[in-house]
């Protein structure tokens, strides 16, 4: 590490499962994260000379950000046809946590996956990488305000499809 | 004319969050007391940010971070000869995984000795000679089924 800038690899095996969680959360299976992961590391490569030391994780999960949000709009540009989960590649959940929890988790992120892709992201960014208003604002390049605006929807909508599906009652 | 700050329902996530100044937290936690209504969307917000909060790390899959390491620096040297960008880390497979690849293997190869039926000298090249290749690279490669696609693109995501 040079002047407190990490080399890739160092990012890379430090910040690999940040970066998985954080995809994972967004994208809502382990296929999608693996390339979200994937292309956000060779973005990072290319940009870890720009990098200016500070918040690593806020620069990073803006990057995985953008690799989602850029996805989802070539996405809607080419629409493609969905294809079936692949089971033999879902991950067993980890053995210190109990079936209760792994429901609810399991329950959680099926209602974080139904948000609107914004919306999603604000609710990811805010809660899952607890970035401030200002960092979020920064990383989509968009006013404070619609932050708040479009976090505070995402919740409500969160909570009403965990209703919905009885999770929280 | 009040100079209290204008406030909307909006603000309730960043109240939550520590996001206001001092006045706009004033002024919402007044409405709160008066209004059962933003104190019940207050209960509603606060729930879903505890839950999501609330949720496990996900790991990547074992090795994954080290394969990615290992695809990408190999890349950087040249030693795969691919672009960086258009290199994929292979994807390690489950049992599920070899039993469909050996499925596919044999229906392929059942499928072209019904065509070369009644001519099995005109078939070119000899498949079993291609599927004991194949098997004995993949026995060597631990990998069947990303030895007989080719590197692909980011082929989208899932929905």
């Amino acid at each position: 590490m040079a002047d407190g800038v990490p080399t890739w690899e160092e990012v890379a095996r430090d910040y690999g499962r940040f970066l998985y969680n954080v995809a994972f959360r967004l994208a809502g299976n382990d296929d999608d994260a693996q390339d979200l992961v994937q292309e956000a590391l060779i973005r990072v490569r290319r940009g870890l000379e720009r990098y200016v030391p500070g918040s690593l994780e806020g620069w990073l999960a803006r990057i995985v950000t953008n690799v989602f949000l850029d996805e989802v709009r070539r996405k809607r540009r080419r629409p493609t046809a969905a294809l079936p989960d692949d089971p033999d590649r879902v991950l067993p959940a980890s053995p210190a946590a109990d079936e209760a929890t792994t429901r609810l988790s399991e329950g959680v992120q099926t209602a974080l996956a139904t948000l609107p892709d914004e919306f999603r992201v604000a609710v990811v960014l805010s809660d899952v990488v607890d970035l401030s208003y200002e960092q979020i604002a920064e990383s989509l390049d968009v006013p404070v305000g619609t932050v708040r605006s479009r976090l505070h929807r995402g919740r409500r909508l969160l909570r009403a499809a965990l209703g919905d599906r009885g999770e929280l009652g | 004319m009040s100079d209290a700050p204008l406030i909307n329902e909006d603000l309730l996530s960043a109240f939550i969050d520590g996001e206001l100044d001092a006045e706009t937290h004033a002024a919402v936690e007044a409405r709160l007391v008066e209004s059962p209504e933003w104190r019940a969307v207050l209960a509603d917000v606060a729930a879903a940010r505890a839950a999501v909060r609330a949720l496990p790390t996900r790991e990547p899959p074992p090795r994954f971070i080290e394969d990615l390491i290992a695809t990408v620096a190999a890349d950087a040297t040249g030693t795969t000869g691919a672009r960086r960008d258009k290199q994929r880390v292979p994807r390690r497979r489950g049992p599920m995984r070899w039993a469909a690849a050996g499925a596919a293997a044999a229906a392929v190869a059942a499928g072209i000795a019904v065509f070369a039926v009644p001519g099995p000298s005109r078939t070119a090249p000899q498949v079993p000679t291609l599927t004991d290749s194949h098997a004995a690279q993949a026995s060597q490669l631990d990998d069947p089924v990303s030895q007989l696609a080719p590197v692909s693109a980011f082929r989208g995501f899932r929905r």
